[in-house]
Order: C-alpha cells, then structure tokens, then sequence
C-alpha cells in the first residue's frame, strides 16, 4: 500500500507550482495552515466519520466552514482532495509544500536537541557551523532533552549528528557487546 | 569453559582504547510497520541495497526494498521488543560473517555465530556475503576429482572440484545420505567441508553432527544451521554465509566442498519474504528472481587458477589452485522434478544425481538412476582406473535396463542376452553399498574389476554382496602393500595384473565357486 506522503507529493508539488507561478508562496503556505486547522478540529472530524454525509455534502460544509479565508484556487484545492477521496493527505499536502517551499527559499529545518538550554551566542555558532556544512540557511528549532545528559544533537531531514554523551555511551556499549 | 577474568578486563581496555568517541553522523529513520519480521521504515532516504540497519537493542536487519518514501527490511533473528516509532539507523555496512581456520570443527547459525556451546570462535578475519563470482580470466577447467566413496556415484557420476553437482530426490531417498558420506569420505583428501542445513528440524540437524563426530568428520566440517524455527530471512541467507566461509579455502589455494541442504527450503524462505515485502508473485507463488536467488550462489563455486590465488590471498599463496565444489540437494514433492525450482537447479547445475524412491524401498541404496543421473564435466577429473573401469559398469546397466523390459515379452532367451541380463543383475547388486562406509579408489576398482571380468558370473545374485565383502577383506589382508600402490597411483594400465591376480587368487581360495 502507498503510502499517504507518496500520494500527497503530486498534490503538494501541484499546488507549489501554482504558489509559485502566483508569486503566492507566503499566502498558500497560510491557507494551507489554515485548512490543516480546520480538517484537524474535532467538529469537522466527527462530521467525516459521518457516513450519511455524502461527498458533496462534505465538499459544501468544509468550504463554509472555510468562508472567505482561502481563495479561489484553495476552494478547488479541497474540491479535488475530497472528490479523490483524499482529504486524509491534506496534512502530508502542507508539510511537503513547506519542504518545497523551504527548499525554494534556501531553507533547511534543524531540530536541535541539547542536554541543557543553551545560550543565544551558543545557538548562533551552531547554526552558522550548521550552515556551512549543508549550504543552506539553517532554522534552528531548539528542543532541551534531558536524556542526553551532555552535548547536542541535531537533525536535519534524515540525517542526524549525534555528539551527545548518550550517543557516545550507546556507541561505547555497542563496541564493548560486540 | 573456564572464565579467565584477566583476559576479560585485557579485552575491554583494548576495546575502550581503541574506540574512538566523536560526534557521528548518520541517516535515520522510523518503525512505520511491522509484520511478521518484516518491518516498513519511514525516513532513511540514503539507505543502500542490502544495507545492514540498525535496530534498538542490538537488532539488525537487511534493507531489501528501497521505495520512494520507505524502506523494507528484514529482521535478522528477534524482533519482539521492536515496536512503531522506533528508530532506524542505516550502518553503511554489508552482512558480514567470520571465515578462516577457526570455524573448523564448529557450528555456527546464519550469521556465523557458534551454537554449540563451545565458546566464542578465535576468527580474526570476516567478509561480506554477497559477493561476485569469479569471472572467466579467474577460472581454470575442472581436472582433479572429488573422491565420493560411493561406488555408483565415482563410477558413473563423478564429481570434480569445482563443479556443481546437484542430488535431487523425493524425501527419505538418502539425499543427505550421499552428502554424510562424501563428507566423511574428505578425512584425508584434505578437502575442508561446509554443511549448511536449511529449514531441517534441529533432531536432523543434530544427528548428522553426531555422525559427523563419530566418523572424524567434524575436524574439517563447518555446519552452518538454519532450522525451520529460525526466522526465514536466516533461511536464505544461511546458504550465502556457507559459500562464503567456503569461498575463504578456495582464495587461499586450497579445495572446499560444500553442501547446501536443501535449496528447496530456502527458496521457500525467499518466498515467505518476498511475499511479505510485497513483490509481485509468479509461478507457484516464488518472486520472480527465484533463478538468480539459486544461480549466484551456485555460481560462486569454482575452480580458480593459480593468478587468481595469488591475488585472493595477497600474494600469501602461490602456484596453487582453489576450488569450491558444491552439492545442492533439491526435494521433490512425488518425483516431479518439473516444478519450478527443480528445473532451475537442474539448469544451473552440471549434472545431477536422481534419488529415487522406488529403487530405494527396492534396496538399491544409495537410490541412484543411473539413467537419466548425469555429470556433465566431471569426466575430465575422474581417476584413471575408475574411468576406464566404470564405462564397463555403465553400459552394463544401460543394457541391462534396455534387455529387462523388453525380456518380460518373451519367454526364452537366446544365450548372449542371457548373460547380459545376469551381468547386469550383479552389476546393480554390486553397486550397493552401506552407509557411513566409503570406499578407497581401489576398493572400488577391485570390485568392479572383478564384475566387469566375469569373475561374479557364478556367483549366486543375493551373494553378490557377501562376495564382494570377502573379496575385499582378502585383498586387505594378502595384498595390503599392491591396495596402497594402486591408492598412491590409481592408473589401469599399471595395475591391472595386480587386479587380476587378487581376483585369481580370491578364486583359488574356493570360497565362491
């Protein structure tokens, strides 16, 4: 079975095309929250699971509730998604549109983990060291894991750089089990 | 075994000074799904074909299916305590097991782990076990014969080092019967043995160890087990760890035999993954890479030259050849030998040796046909006597085969054919033999010097066998040093006087005439 990110990705692509042609990134990346919003509330949910309401049914209530927030090409966004029978994409819709767009823009989202909270100076010599290794603009979303006890650990779509003290501890057990 | 804690606190100081601690880079990913030991990874994007990944707790397993947004991969033996969500590192490395000396005389699991109890392996070496064969400049033509130390299969069937000779036979018809005895046959050849079980039930598994054991066969055997309650994805790589510990003698200039028992159960794993990996099935629901699954494998047994030695080793061994011989075993399902898999293996392989149940329940053991059984290059490597001697035995039988249905219609024969139906009666009593008792080249040349010359012709069919015994227990007796000549030389030309005399002699004796 695909999985939903593999059906999303013509959807997202379509849609960032469009933005782009448009001029329109910053907007569809709003819109796109927006819907995200409104297809995750749990009034709209329950309404899905409903199965006396038929797709137009859906189609008509999910564009009321949208009102004028979104614009034209939004509605036929929705309109599509739900005569495909895939509303449930529309998460993984947003997320590859932001990659797209992150990409567009130079952009990589980094997930940094550190043991302690660290200080502004510290966090900008990262993402500047960060920057220069993966030739992009870095932005930096720092979370405090305790678990690491020490050190950093950072995250860049797949790739993962692990200098924390329990990475280390993990690599040390692994070559003493060995 | 004793604990020496010294050298236990040595290890793990050596083992601390050499790790290195840095920040390490790697691709991750997460447990998405799993099921039945297949797991789905989400992430991984770098991920390579056949790339080992890390699981949580020590676990490893084999990424088989690169998709677009998702990698399938096989769990390498437990895989309870994975659960969704957890985290999957890509390792950079290929599945690699020990090879070397050390594994002599032990048994190991697929991935070349000891399990029978006798502490941890001292191998210092340990290589990927997906590997290319040889090519053709690597090759050399097969020329030196595997000695069996089975009358029929020398005789008719013989094996060269090198080649691969496929047994093929419905259940209980002696398949690992022939392996058993090949194995215990090499104490002296000096050619090493890799026995890989696949899907056997552990009691076999233990059994042919214990003969092994029993027979002084195990200094120079290596198990590899796989039994059917190991994960499948053990199964089919099993088969791939054998060759490559046997791979390890060839490149050091030395011959290997190994045995993979049997093919059909590890293709059977293959489908079990395949199936669940989603690939598409096709005839009798086997993925559609069944042949190549068999014809790499197989096709890493060879002999290789003298160049190709030199470099395997790094210039260690020179003007040696190497040689990997292989007998796959297939189990057919009511002698249907046109099911897919068979006609695969029969195709790969050069030649084949038919087990059949019939000739079996009949007594003939080993249950060879030697009809349709056939070895297509090991002609070249058969011994002078034997060749010379056994065409003899082969067109008796031939004959015998054609003469018998056709003398069921008439009801008296004419003299010559006559002697043709009796010359073959005691040609297939000759060709029995007992298990875990092989024979030497001249043991086997003095027998079927002794039928091919009439010497067995007045000899009563059901003592067809008592007297070979005796006269083999004579000749043993009187003539120790002229059965050792014939050992160390085994040519016709030079000892056939010998042979005639021994049988002469035997005759005088009285006892069977």
């Amino acid at each position: 079975m695909a999985e939903l990110i593999t059906i999303a990705r013509p959807y997202a692509s379509g849609v960032f095309a469009h933005a782009k042609e448009q001029g329109q990134l910053a907007k569809w990346s709003e819109m796109l929250a927006f819907l995200v919003r409104v297809y995750q509330d749990p009034g709209m949910q329950a309404a899905l699971a409903n199965p006396t309401l038929t797709r137009a049914d859906v189609e008509r209530l999910f564009l009321s509730v949208c009102g004028e927030h979104i614009d034209g090409a939004a509605r036929n966004l929705v309109g599509l998604l739900i005569r495909n029978d895939r509303l449930e994409a529309l998460l993984q819709v947003r997320e590859l549109f932001e990659a797209l767009k992150a990409g567009e823009e130079s952009i990589v989202d980094a997930r940094v983990e550190t043991a302690f909270p660290i200080t502004d100076e510290q966090l900008r010599t990262l993402t500047q060291k960060l920057e220069a290794r993966v030739q992009r603009t870095v932005r930096p979303n720092v979370q405090v894991v305790p678990d690491l006890i020490g050190g950093v650990r950072v995250q860049i779509g797949d790739d993962v750089w692990d200098a924390s003290v329990r990475g280390q501890l993990n690599s040390m057990a692994t070559a003493l089990t060995k | 075994m004793q604990l020496n804690p010294s050298e236990i606190s040595e290890l793990i100081k050596s083992k601390i000074q050499n790790l290195t601690v840095g920040a390490e880079m790697r691709t991750q990913g997460t447990v998405v799904s799993l099921t039945d030991g297949i797991c789905r990874v989400h992430g991984l994007s770098d991920a390579m074909q056949g790339e080992m990944l890390e699981f949580p707790n020590n676990a490893f397993g084999l990424a088989l299916n690169l998709e677009r947004d998702s990698v399938g991969a096989v769990i390498l033996g437990e895989y309870e305590h994975i659960t969704e969500g957890d985290v999957v590192k890509c390792t950079g490395r290929i599945l690699e097991v020990p090879i070397g000396p050390a594994l002599l005389g032990r048994v190991v699991n697929a991935l070349g782990q000891p399990i029978d109890g006798r502490g941890p392996i001292q191998a210092t070496e340990s290589d990927v076990i997906e590997k290319v064969a040889p090519g053709v400049i690597a090759r050399k033509s097969v020329s030196q014969p595997v000695q069996t130390g089975l009358k029929a299969i020398d005789a008719m069937v013989p094996i060269g080092r090198g080649q691969r000779e496929l047994i093929i036979g419905d259940r209980q018809t002696g398949k690992t019967a022939v392996a058993v005895d090949t194995i215990i046959n090499q104490k002296s050849s000096g050619i090493k043995c890799i026995y890989v079980a696949i899907g056997q039930k552990q009691s076999s598994i233990a059994n042919v160890v214990r003969k092994l054991e029993e027979h002084g066969a195990m200094a120079h055997t290596i198990v590899v087990a796989a039994s059917a309650s190991t994960p499948a994805a053990l199964q089919y790589l099993s088969a791939y760890s054998g060759v490559t510990m046997g791979e390890y003698f060839m490149d050091n200039g030395q011959d290997a035999l190994i045995i993979y028992d049997d093919l059909s159960k590890q293709a059977v794993a293959y489908r079990q993954i395949s199936l669940l990996l989603k690939r598409p099935p096709g005839r009798e629901a086997f993925p559609g890479d069944v042949f190549y699954l068999h014809s790499r494998l197989l096709e890493r047994s060879a002999r290789v030259n003298e160049e190709y030695v030199e470099m395997a080793s790094k210039g260690a061994v020179k003007g040696k050849t190497g040689s990997l011989t292989g007998l796959p075993i297939i189990e057919t399902q009511a002698g249907d030998v046109t099911a897919f898999v068979p006609t695969n293996v029969i195709s790969i392989t050069d030649g084949q040796i038919f087990l059949e149940t019939d000739l079996f329940n009949a007594g003939i053991r080993p249950a060879m046909n030697a009809g349709i059984s056939v070895s297509r290059v090991g002609g070249a490597a058969q011994t002078d006597i034997i060749k010379k001697l056994g065409g003899g035995i082969r067109l008796a039988l031939a004959q015998y085969r054609e003469l018998a249905a056709f003398s069921q219609f008439a009801s008296d024969l004419d003299e010559a054919t006559r002697r043709q139906l009796e010359r073959g009666e005691r040609v297939t009593e000759l060709m029995k033999q007992k298990q875990y008792a092989p024979m030497s080249v001249a043991e086997m040349a003095l027998s079927i010097y002794a039928v091919n010359n009439g010497y067995m012709d007045k000899v009563e069919r059901r003592k067809v066998v008592d007297f070979e015994a005796a006269l083999q227990r004579f000749a043993k007796g009187n003539y120790k040093e002229a059965v050792d000549a014939i050992n160390a030389k085994p040519e016709l030309k030079a000892h056939e006087a010998t042979l005639k005399k021994i049988c002469d002699d035997f005759m005088a004796t009285g006892a069977y005439t």
